[in-house]
């Protein structure tokens, strides 16, 4: 983890440190990636941009898919990228390992936007994508409004911090060494899948969340129209029932998947349920 | 000292998966006092521990012995049918293909027409292989022939679900897939049992209907003529049987692996290789292999719960193995 911190910071001084010149904006960016689309989305203005992933464009997984407009979507693949001519590709460390070789092999310059894991990694990524893209003042501008939002947040009146838990789909819960454990701490709870010695994403059984009686349940609001054994399981009778003190709210997921602003507003939504 | 055994194991058995319903109602990650549990359970709302009792363990434990009972209760039948020790559901792909039914009307919505569709998918993929493997194997199939039409069968509905689930609407579609090609009955609801035990009852009465056509079956196919059994009818009721619990079974619990292929393996000396009873004994004896392994899977310490069709699969494929292994002569 600190390793990646440092390479991150090692980063973030190469691109502030770099001459004037080399850090001017890139004019054909094609992004291929959901995070990087947004943060892309919210650092440059539509003239820049030559695609965005398919993702960014639905409103299931993207907060800023008004901001798409007509800008062309890509599946990304090789050959869509190649179409735009870029100077500057945007992908993530889960994009394929196969399409990040190749573009590099074709000569263009691909720049990795992580997937933040903890709430450091996004003050990184942030500010090392905005050097990136030649604007490093609207980086700042936005880690300054996400810790304003965190600063609001992290202010319990009475000092109560209730137990809190993520359940999603299949019984799945987001525990420590996590970007949403870091959001539910910063936003004074306490994480039930911590308590239970979950490391990352892990399966909790119904049983022992509704054992546990926890305040607040955060539920994925994710398609939920689609057919699927993972939601009908959320449709355990002994769910409802066992869970009837706790507060159930439902936010999606899209908030607290990539660092962009929408980490702010996450913030602000796990807080306003203390 | 054998005729006593041979009254005892009737009792046995069924006694066993009493026990075993038991011990996995009381298996859980959450402690409960067994008394109170129970008290609380009845009750029309119950506190926590009669809900976990009531909501999740008994649909679970349930489930585990009525699908168990159905994969054992149709491998010793179709094993008897085609007169052959190899033909469980699952090597012959009436799993997978029950698997396809199911996975067809629930990803595609048609499920939530009523609560009788998806395991009318399921038994409708079942039927659809048990007649395949019997015409493209025929009723007096040798081993080769046997297994090469299930691997056929097999591999048609593998990638058929595997491409439906890639059309379907789910964003969990690609995990979901584990789940009907590996089984699982952790997590489900009372309704599902309502769903699906009907239809493995009538089912499975059918092949018990069915018992006495088997054992004259195994004399040959002229002597069960001669002994006035109309084979056309026999037949049908066997497959309608096998279809009805198998693919009421998968559909709510996936495929459970090699189930139908163990237990009439274990219990056929039991019962000196009559089909008819091997029928009856096969019945709780696949409700104690199911819930036996369900109870392994809870008490297995692991983050992400064990498979419950992992678990039989890991026990079944070896069986498998020592199984050709002493049938090689026979196959090649």
């Amino acid at each position: 983890m600190s390793y990646r911190i440092a390479i991150a910071a090692a980063l973030v001084l190469a691109a502030v440190s770099a001459p004037r010149v080399a850090a001017a904006t890139p004019g054909r960016v094609v992004s291929i990636n959901l995070c990087a689309d947004t943060l892309l989305l919210e650092l440059l203005p539509p003239s820049h941009i030559r695609s965005v992933s398919f993702l960014a464009a639905d409103p299931a997984y993207s907060t800023v898919a008004a901001r798409v407009g007509d800008i062309p979507l890509n599946h990304s693949r090789v050959e869509e990228v190649a179409r735009y001519h870029p100077d500057l590709v945007l992908a993530s460390n889960l994009s394929s390992d196969v399409t990040v070789t190749a573009l590099r092999r074709l000569g263009y310059r691909v720049a990795i936007v992580r997937a933040p894991d903890t709430l450091a990694d996004v003050y990184a990524i942030i500010r090392s994508t905005a050097a990136l893209l030649g604007v490093p003042a609207k980086g700042e501008r936005l880690l300054t409004s996400i810790r304003r939002a965190l600063a609001q947040a992290a202010s319990p009146a009475d000092g109560r911090r209730p137990l809190a838990v993520f359940y999603g789909a299949n019984g799945y819960s987001v525990g420590s060494g996590t970007l949403q454990d870091d959001l539910l701490h910063a936003a004074g709870f306490r994480n039930l899948a911590v308590q239970l010695g979950i490391h990352g994403g892990g399966r909790m059984s119904i049983e022992r969340l509704i054992a546990a009686r926890p305040d607040v349940v955060i539920l994925d609001d994710f398609e939920s129209h689609k057919p699927s054994l993972a939601e009908r399981r959320l449709r355990q009778p002994a769910l409802r029932e066992g869970l009837a003190a706790a507060r159930e709210v439902k936010i999606a997921p899209k908030y607290w998947m990539c660092a962009n602003a929408d980490i702010g507003a996450a913030v602000h939504k796990l807080a306003a349920l203390r | 000292m054998t005729v006593r055994l041979a009254a005892w194991r009737w009792v046995l058995l069924p006694a066993a998966v009493l026990v075993l319903l038991v011990v996995d109602l009381a298996s859980g990650p959450v402690h409960l006092d067994p008394a109170h549990a129970v008290a609380q359970a009845l009750r029309a709302h119950p506190d926590l521990q009669g809900l976990i009792l009531r909501e999740i363990r008994l649909p679970r434990a349930l489930l585990a012995a009525f699908v168990g009972a159905a994969l054992g209760g149709a491998g010793a039948a179709m094993q008897g049918l085609l007169r052959n020790p190899l033909a469980g559901p699952g090597l012959v792909g009436v799993t997978n293909c029950a698997a396809l039914g199911a996975v067809i009307t629930f990803y595609f919505g048609l499920a939530g027409l009523g609560w009788y569709v998806l395991p009318a998918g399921g038994m409708a993929g079942a039927a659809l292989s048990v007649l395949l493997i019997f015409f493209l194997a025929g009723r007096e199939a040798s081993v080769l022939g046997l297994i090469l039409a299930g691997v056929a069968i097999n591999a048609v509905a593998g990638a058929f679900i595997a491409m439906a689930l890639n059309f379907a609407p789910s964003p969990y579609a690609l995990s979901e897939i584990v789940y009907w090609l590996m089984g699982s009955v952790a997590d489900r609801t009372l309704a599902d049992v309502a769903v699906a035990t009907p239809f493995i009852v009538v089912g499975l009465t059918l092949l018990l209907a069915a018992r006495r056509y088997l054992d004259a079956l195994s004399l040959g196919e002229e002597t069960a003529a001669t002994m006035g059994f109309a084979a056309a009818r026999e037949r049908a009721w066997v497959i309608a049987g096998v279809a009805l619990s198998v693919g009421a079974a998968v559909s709510v619990s996936g495929n459970i692996a090699f189930v139908g292929l163990i237990v009439p393996h274990l219990l056929r000396p039991w019962v000196h290789s009559e089909p008819g009873r091997l029928v009856g004994i096969s019945i709780p004896g696949g409700a104690a292999l199911v819930l036996a392994a369900d109870i392994a899977v809870q008490w297995v310490p692991a983050q992400h719960e064990l498979q419950l069709g992992v678990v039989t699969a890991l026990v079944g494929g070896p069986f498998f193995l020592a199984l050709v292994w002493r049938m090689r002569r026979e196959v090649t």
